[in-house]
């Protein structure tokens, strides 16, 4: 066999144990391990295997995933998500269906402090949907908005899956983080005007709230924001102005969330271990995901079949238009079955070296990307944000339900993704102004 | 054999509990040297290089037996959730052996990597401060080793159907909840 064809063989064999529901890290792992050893020998193979999970592991810009994770499980045991949604209530609650536009802009608010759209699906579905249901919104419409919501978690800085793209393809982690700013807030206000569409069509899906609030009432909920504003004001205004790095914002922002939720009285000795708790998990099984990627990286590297699609792709004439959609294609469907930074970390390795050889910017690449992984959390028959909220919503609405709501959200992310490819200046502008 | 479960749960237990204290600590460590860079002119020494050669190898390497005992690693369902539950019991459990395989080399070759660190007396200068990092290399092969270990009892539990002591979440619980979940979903649906 020629090393193209042995590079193809454990692509094979990796895609066939992942399937067999062997853990994602340790396929990778193996494939990797027992291809270099066929390709180039034993000797290459104990090197890489004795190597790269220290050298991957060990490293100063890996630890902003475990601080921006506790930072955001921090938030959410403090309960932040409940000041920002009451705020965007009583100033949108006159418009149609102001509640839903609401839990939008609360999703919007606590994505900037949290890295993952698990966690801001969740914690939005646990006060918004509760409310929608008092005013007899249509289930669907609730739960879905919800769920898509959810995904501006991780579009909106900080965000994990960026993190580790940056890490990867060795783009400035604050250059994505600004870079998904734009596309965070486009994909917010699509939503916002999904939602205006759809119960202006239909009033029936969300009755108009007749309540007028008091201007004095207003102010004093936008009080209750302060929190998520101080937070963003220090952890993004020390990574942005160039003071700290990921790391340090991400330290410094979960210990200010660990202050604020003791403030608050909001912090108990079950949640501080609970929040410990799901950082370690989280990052310990994402981090052998992406030794595995680091390792499979090298292999596919060593056999040539990265380049060998990439000259495949030339030799079909694909133009740059042609290559993204099929990008698109690929992403769409691996989405609908895998879990996110999963598909990433899976995906990466081929596709960034035949990134490499266009003109595309990587820091727009990177956002795009986690836009597609993002739709991904809401296309059924895997979508991780939509079995959160069933987990959240009990026996209110079954997983079909939640996905006929947010299929009308996919629509308006289908046209972001055009926008974001015919505009890069939408992600492009903010990092631009960094230089 | 529940014994040797419990033995195994009593170590990834305080695998654990280390795992936490570094979360926890390293985020009070890199708040101090923060504060002291900025607001003292006094940063913490050797910072950078404790928290990845340290805290980083402990959450990554220590906490991954314990993880798997909560089931948590991530694996993918699609299409192994379409066959038969008895099927998809005996799948998981041979596939502890495939994963029992790859930990086992992870932990034999980092073994090696950590002596030759030692024996090299590896470290790291940061500003004036040299901070010793071959110790952190034993994390691997502790972590590594753990995990075999666990993931052959889990496999010995599933040939000799024994009681097993280490308190795991069951190979098959997830799948069993979920079909139930699906199956209450189902029925609620057909019902209007």
């Amino acid at each position: 066999m020629s090393d193209v064809e042995i590079g193809f063989v454990g692509i094979g064999i990796l895609v066939t144990l992942i399937a067999l529901r062997v853990p994602i890290g340790v396929s990778l792992i193996g494939v990797s391990f027992f291809g270099i050893w066929a390709m180039v020998g034993e000797k290459a193979a104990w090197g890489i295997l004795g190597v790269v999970p220290y050298s991957f592991a060990a490293t100063w810009q890996l630890s902003s995933v475990p601080m921006f994770l506790l930072m955001g499980f921090f938030c959410f045991h403090a309960g932040l998500t409940k000041g920002l949604f009451d705020a965007a209530r009583v100033w949108l609650s006159g418009l149609p269906g102001g509640l839903a536009i609401a839990t939008v802009f609360g999703a919007a608010g606590f994505a900037a402090v949290t890295g993952s759209s698990v966690a801001c699906a969740a914690a939005m579905g646990r006060i918004a949907v509760p409310e929608m249901m008092r005013y007899r919104y249509d289930v669907s419409l609730a739960t879905g908005t919800v769920a898509a919501a959810g995904t501006i978690g991780a579009l909106i800085p900080p965000s994990i899956l960026m993190i580790l793209y940056g890490i990867i393809a060795e783009v400035p982690i604050s250059d994505l983080f600004l870079g998904g700013v734009g596309a965070g807030l486009l994909t917010a206000f699509g939503y916002v005007v999904v939602i205006t569409f759809r119960a202006s069509i239909n009033p029936e899906l969300a009755p108009r709230l007749t309540e007028k609030v008091p201007l004095a009432a207003k102010i004093s909920a936008l009080k209750e924001t302060w929190p998520v504003i101080l937070l963003m004001a220090c952890v993004f205004g020390g990574l942005f102005g160039g003071l700290f790095t990921p790391t340090e914002a991400g330290a410094v922002g979960a210990f200010l969330s660990l202050v604020i939720a003791g403030l608050k009285g909001s912090l108990t000795l079950t949640s501080f271990k609970n929040a410990l708790l799901e950082t370690l998990l989280t990052s310990a099984s994402l981090f052998i995901i992406a030794i595995g990627a680091s390792m499979l990286t090298r292999f596919l590297a060593f056999s040539g079949a990265g380049d060998y699609l990439s000259e495949l792709v030339v030799e079909i004439g694909a133009n740059e238009i042609m290559l993204l959609v099929g990008i698109s294609a690929v992403y769409l469907v691996l989405g609908m079955f895998l879990e996110p930074i999963g598909a990433m970390l899976l995906t990466l390795p081929i596709l960034l070296p035949i990134i490499a050889t266009t003109g595309f910017s990587l820091v727009w690449f990177g956002v795009l990307l986690t836009k597609f992984l993002e739709i991904g959390m809401i296309t059924p028959p895997i979508g991780l944000n939509v079995f959160v909220i069933k987990g959240v919503v009990g026996d209110l609405a079954t997983t079909s339900t939640i996905f006929r709501g947010v299929m009308w959200f996919l629509v308006s992310d289908l046209i972001v993704i055009v926008l974001l490819i015919a505009f890069p200046d939408i992600v492009l502008y903010l990092p631009s102004l960094m230089d | 054999m529940t014994a040797i479960g419990r033995l195994l749960r009593r170590i990834t237990d305080l695998t654990l509990v280390v795992g936490l204290i570094a979360v926890a600590l390293m985020m009070f460590h890199i708040t101090i040297d923060v504060v002291g860079k900025f607001g003292l002119d006094q940063p913490v020494p050797a910072t950078i290089a404790l928290v990845s050669n340290y805290y980083m190898v402990v959450i990554a390497f220590l906490p991954i037996a314990y993880t798997e005992t909560r089931n948590s690693h991530i694996t993918v369902e699609v299409l192994t959730e379409l066959f038969p539950v008895r099927a998809q019991r005996h799948l998981y459990s041979w596939s502890y052996l495939i994963s029992a395989l790859i930990y086992g080399l992870l932990a034999y070759r980092t073994w090696n990597e950590a002596v030759r660190a030692q024996e090299t007396g590896s470290f790291i200068m940061e500003q004036s401060t040299k901070l010793l990092v071959w110790p952190s290399y034993y994390l691997l092969p502790i972590g590594c080793g753990l995990m075999t270990a666990v993931l052959l009892y889990r496999f010995a539990i599933y040939v000799t159907g024994a009681t097993s002591g280490m308190g795991e979440v069951p190979t098959m619980q997830q799948a069993i909840e979920g079909a139930a979940d699906d199956a209450a979903a189902r029925a609620k649906e057909s019902r209007g």
